[in-house]
């Protein structure tokens, strides 16, 4: 991620969830932000279940939450991903 | 008519809360799991441990625990099955299921290797998947054919299924089979932590087929069986105590991990038509029942497409909740399930059964044994990651 400066501190500016979220996805899936921006859907991206573990225990740690695995197999796009991070529960401790 | 018949004719077992058979009884009429809290390094998850001190006769530094388990479950299924040394063991071969092989010697090793750069001379011998095979062959001087079946949780099944067909064959009369699994370590624990597949929590629980399923629990442990022809089991003596009269093996061809219900209906149905059944006759089902999200939904499905309208009938047992999941030995866990159900009309529980799913609306047999039930025919399913799968039918002898 790019780092700003502000005054004579370099800082790296806080993320959303939804730029964390095509951040992983784009690593994860080696593809271009861009794209997965793009995707209607996971089936699109070819995101497989076993990516899909791997994307989420990403953004449980970056973004310190706990995601639901029941809520997480209704999940059929990024947007909806979206949906369930801003209303999964911050982690235990 | 099925030429040859194959048929049970001994049974060894170490699994988490059972070295014997009516210690297996036992625990499953107490409605009370054996899986624990797991120690030391491990107090993160629970699991299912072997606590049998008559096994530290067995140890050897060329033996992993593996090889322990397996030589102890084979020795006693041997022993019962009124096996002498001489032509009969002779000529038997060894058929062994066995998912990962020595993996805490495999562990132990990469530790010495990078800490105190040492390298262990038996480690080789210890940690190979058919070292327990080749243990078993070594004690008992089986030999004909020894292989082992490396099928993850299906692993077992296949070795048993495998040896029914060689013995169908005519190839060999007599096959020591089963598996073994030793997987509580911890990169094991981390590797299927990091899938989101084990219950988590020191105090978790495997809870198959209910809405609270919330992922399976590793157990350690071993079951083998003697399988034989029936002219073979009778010409000595012996007596056979089921008859294995079916074996299904198909695959996914689809993914990795995820189950695949069409697969798993179309095994149940090799594994009926080998045996000359229409579903109407079995009486029971021990399911493979992990207790993950997608895995209990499938086989729900593929019983429900196999059995129609028979399958709300179908008492099912789920008895990796009593012992966690023994991966390379499930399969022969469950066929004992299977023959208690067709021997003594007794049928395992589904422990820790909470809620049930709307998903999952078919007889689990929760938290209660049953008693007199007349079962004739039973059902062993096991499906592994990579997207194989095994069925087994078990039946009562006459």
């Amino acid at each position: 991620m790019p780092r700003v400066q502000i005054g004579s501190i370099l800082m790296t500016p806080i993320q959303s969830p939804e730029d964390v979220l095509y951040e992983v996805v784009a690593k994860e899936m080696n593809m271009p932000e861009a794209t997965v921006r793009q995707a209607q859907s996971l089936e699109e991206l070819n995101i497989d279940s076993l990516e899909m573990i791997e994307i989420v225990m990403t953004l449980e740690d970056r973004l310190g939450i706990t995601i639901d695995d029941r809520q997480l197999r209704e999940v059929r796009s990024l947007p909806q991903l979206l949906a369930l991070i801003e209303t999964s529960p911050k982690k235990a401790g | 008519m099925r030429s040859p018949r194959v048929v049970i004719t001994g049974y060894g077992l170490r699994v988490p809360g059972a070295s014997t058979l009516p210690d297996l009884v036992s625990l499953y009429r107490s409605g009370q799991a054996a899986t624990v809290p797991l120690e030391a390094s491990l107090s993160a998850w629970a699991g299912g441990r072997i606590d049998d001190p008559s096994l530290d006769a067995l140890r050897d530094k060329q033996r992993d625990p593996c090889s322990v388990f397996a030589l102890a479950a084979a020795g006693d299924a041997i022993a019962m099955a009124g096996l002498q040394p001489g032509a009969a063991l002779q000529t038997a071969g060894v058929y062994v299921g066995c998912g990962g092989g020595g993996l805490s010697s495999i562990e132990d090793s990469v530790l010495d290797l990078h800490i105190k750069n040492e390298v262990k001379s038996q480690t080789l011998v210890k940690s190979m998947t058919n070292a327990p095979c080749a243990q078993i062959s070594i004690a008992y001087g089986c030999q004909g054919p020894t292989l082992t079946y490396a099928m993850a949780c299906s692993s077992a099944s296949h070795a048993v299924g495998e040896a029914m067909t060689l013995i169908r064959s005519g190839r060999c009369e007599r096959v020591i089979a089963g598996g073994v699994e030793a997987p509580l370590t911890l990169t094991m624990l981390r590797v299927w932590a990091a899938m989101r597949l084990l219950a988590s929590g020191a105090d978790a629980r495997v809870r198959p087929f209910c809405f609270e399923r919330g992922g399976l629990l590793l157990g350690e442990g071993s079951v083998f069986f003697v399988l034989e022809s029936e002219a073979a089991a009778l010409a000595r003596g012996a007596e056979p105590l089921a008859e294995l009269a079916g074996y299904g093996a198909r695959s996914d061809a689809s993914h990795m991990t995820a189950p695949n219900a069409d697969l798993q209906a179309q095994t149940i149905g090799q594994a009926l038509a080998g045996a000359e059944l229409t579903p109407q006759e079995v009486g029971h089902v021990s399911a493979h029942g992990t207790a993950t999200l997608a895995g209990d939904v499938s086989e729900t499905r593929a019983i429900k497409a196999i059995f129609g309208s028979h399958a709300p009938a179908l008492p099912i047992s789920a008895t990796k909740s009593f012992h966690g999941h023994l991966l390379g030995a499930a399969g022969g866990v469950s066929l004992l399930a299977s023959l208690l159900a067709v021997r003594t009309g007794f049928v395992a529980p589904t422990v820790n059964f909470g809620t049930p799913d709307p998903e999952l609306d078919l007889d689990y047999v929760p938290n209660v044994a049953r008693d007199g039930v007349d079962i004739r025919h039973s059902l062993c399913n096991a499906f592994g990651f990579g997207g194989s799968n095994a069925s087994l039918i078990l039946s009562r002898i006459g």
